[in-house]
């Protein structure tokens, strides 16, 4: 009795990600254009990156605004070692961008689990603008402001991963590992214990829960998700220099999360989705677009308490009643998290 | 004598630049100290301070010191309207959301400008002695430099008097301790705000109008000094004006000496590395309390 619930659970659990994985392959075939695929593209590496990032931001509240240098030096070590100073292949490069990024975060860790709060969204905005700054001034590793070009197509046998449909496909499988392990993780103690981590950290830690380990764990996990997207936007390009890596590239990171909703991991998904059809449309207004985006991010964070993904859920609680006469369940669920008070 | 010379030559420099970033960075403090939130967009205040004064010290012909007042009574007041329009809506709300928030007036401000004077042009505010210096053995003491470090001087003695000094000051203080306890004590929480909001925002203007006067006003002014002002609050300790004037001599100083001697990189990177090792040792800064639950 016990295996059959578990096995109709597992079967729902491998349905719902199958249509996950659907969804993604819909939004290939659908997609009419190399425009529209391109831009596909770049939002399924964002995604890769922000899905992690969200359970560092959301789920256990530490605003980390340098996370572009993770992102950057992902794709400068798959630059450095394809094109620029080695002559290694696609695939290892970017298991050692993974690798490098993984211990550099694991490292910087030491220092920046010291601080909390304001404190740590300075600090790793400082990390932000120091790894730019070496990216711009270390010649040698990064080719300085003249960029890298010409990182060689990832290739599988004969077959070469070098159009802008084929970028999408290989970003959406790993998507789905980002995805899907964040989703593990989430749902499993280590989102307990962000969860506990957010809401009272001495507390967590009075209970005796290993809080700097959690901490730790997460930090290098997001940083991990971060370098390999990194690795995957170094072939994407022509040519890529330190301005795709500044500060303001973090911040665009965490207006993800935030404006889509922190806490879920759907949220940051709809963040990107959001973000890039809005800046196709307000293209429209010319130079004032920047404005136009600074004001709905305003009005987002100000009126829309749990992002647009926690928006369409109340909308979905508030049709809920009418349509199935069912109690508001996320509601009440965002003040059991002590999110929309 | 001739590498004594030099060395404080480039420490002059270094408090000039110094003190006009610790004015910035001291707004930020203000702001922090007894409003708890963390305000970007002061970035922006300080590059429309620049704009202000050029409009009315170069475009309008006024004196620079009247360029200076207008700068920081419109930043006071652009202050005022934030905190009104916005940063009210975030009183208990986590932090990511008010520094976002904070972001997102930013760019608007941002674009505000761009529109109004459209073009990265940079344009020089006319200063008295702007080419002027006084030689004192082999030091070059420009006049300008001497002028901006007397300003910075006056507005901290102001600054000191207001805060540890008047009723207001008392006020503000009581604010920053416990809010619950002033409130109960009969203090209007959401008049103090306002103050603080405009003495930060007029701190902004004035940081603008100066720095804007020693290099150039271009719309993307504000962000270096923002992210300078940021490392100096942290390493000063949150919250602590005095903090923030040590830290951004010290900064400052050790800009100016690294860019000299080493590498105008290396100057670049110098604040954000003296931040990580100051964390390293001191997380709460070197005139902050323990860091609480912020």
């Amino acid at each position: 009795m016990h295996l059959a619930k578990d096995r109709g659970r597992i079967t729902k659990i491998v349905l719902g990600w199958a249509a996950i994985a659907l969804v993604l392959l819909a939004g290939w075939l659908c997609a009419k254009n190399d425009y529209i695929l391109r831009l596909m593209m770049l939002a399924a590496v964002d995604m890769i990156v922000v899905i992690p990032f969200g359970l560092l931001i959301g789920h256990m509240g530490y605003l980390a605004m340098g996370q572009a240098s993770f992102f950057g030096l992902g794709a400068y070590v798959v630059g450095n070692l394809t094109v620029l100073r080695f002559d290694m292949d696609y695939w290892p490069a970017l298991l050692a961008a993974v690798v490098i990024t993984g211990a550099v975060a694991y490292l910087l860790s030491f220092p920046l689990f010291r601080l909390r709060g304001y404190h740590f969204a300075i600090g790793t905005l400082g990390v932000g603008q120091l790894a730019y700054l070496v990216f711009n001034s270390w010649t040698w590793f990064s080719g300085g402001t003249f960029g890298t070009s010409g990182v060689p197509p990832p290739t599988i046998g004969q077959f070469e991963i070098s159009t802008n449909s084929r970028f999408y496909l290989l970003a959406s499988i790993f998507l789905l590992v980002a995805g899907f392990s964040s989703w593990w993780l989430v749902r499993g103690h280590v989102g307990l214990a962000l969860r506990a981590i957010r809401q009272d950290e001495d507390l967590a830690a009075a209970r005796g829960l290993d809080v700097l380990r959690y901490k730790r764990f997460v930090f290098v996990y997001a940083a991990v998700f971060a370098g390999l997207a990194g690795g995957l936007y170094a072939p994407m390009q022509i040519s890529f220099d330190p301005s795709s890596f500044t500060v303001w590239s973090s911040f665009e990171y965490v207006i993800y999360v935030i404006i889509g909703g922190a806490g879920t991991l759907f949220g940051p998904v709809v963040g990107v989705v959001f973000v890039t059809v809005l800046e196709q449309v307000i293209q429209g207004f010319g130079q004032w677009n920047q404005m136009v985006f600074g004001l709905l991010v305003v009005i987002v964070v100000l009126f829309f308490r749990g992002g647009l993904w926690g928006a369409i859920r109340l909308l979905w609680d508030a049709l809920l009643p009418i349509v199935a006469g069912r109690q508001r369940p996320f509601a009440r669920s965002l003040k059991a998290e002590g999110i929309g008070q | 004598m001739v590498a004594l010379t030099i060395f404080l030559q480039q420490v002059i420099y270094g408090i000039s630049y110094g003190m006009n970033l610790a004015v910035a960075a001291a707004g930020l403090a203000l702001l922090f100290g007894v409003y708890r939130v963390v305000n970007l967009a002061h970035g922006q205040q300080i590059m429309l301070g620049g704009y202000t004064a050029y409009v009315v010290s170069t475009s309008l012909g006024a004196p620079y010191l009247v360029g200076f007042v207008a700068a920081m009574l419109a930043m006071g007041l652009l202050g005022v309207l934030l905190e009104l329009a916005v940063f009210r809506f975030l009183r208990n709300r986590p932090l990511t959301d008010q520094m976002l928030a904070s972001l997102g007036v930013f760019m608007v401000l941002g674009t505000v400008a761009l529109r109004v004077w459209g073009d990265f042009q940079a344009r020089a505010i006319h200063m008295p002695g702007r080419d002027a210096a006084i030689l004192v053995g082999g030091l070059r003491l420009d006049a300008s430099r001497i002028y901006t470090v007397l300003i910075t001087l006056v507005l901290f003695v102001l600054l000191y008097l207001i805060v540890y000094h008047t009723h207001l000051g008392r006020m503000m203080r009581a604010l920053a301790q416990s809010e619950e306890t002033a409130a109960l004590m009969g203090i209007q929480r959401r008049r103090i705000a306002a103050i603080v909001f405009f003495l930060a925002g007029a701190l902004g203007g004035a940081a603008g109008a100066l720095l804007g006067g020693l290099f150039n006003v271009r719309p993307d002014m504000g962000f270096q000094p923002l992210l300078m002002a940021l490392v100096i609050i942290v390493f000063g300790g949150m919250g602590s004006i005095g903090g923030a004037v040590f830290a951004g001599l010290a900064i400052g100083i050790l800009y100016n000496l690294s860019v000299f001697y080493v590498a105008p990189t290396l100057g670049d990177l110098m604040p954000f590395l003296v931040l990580l090792a100051v964390l390293m040792v001191r997380p709460e800064g070197i005139f902050g309390l323990p860091s609480r639950r912020a």
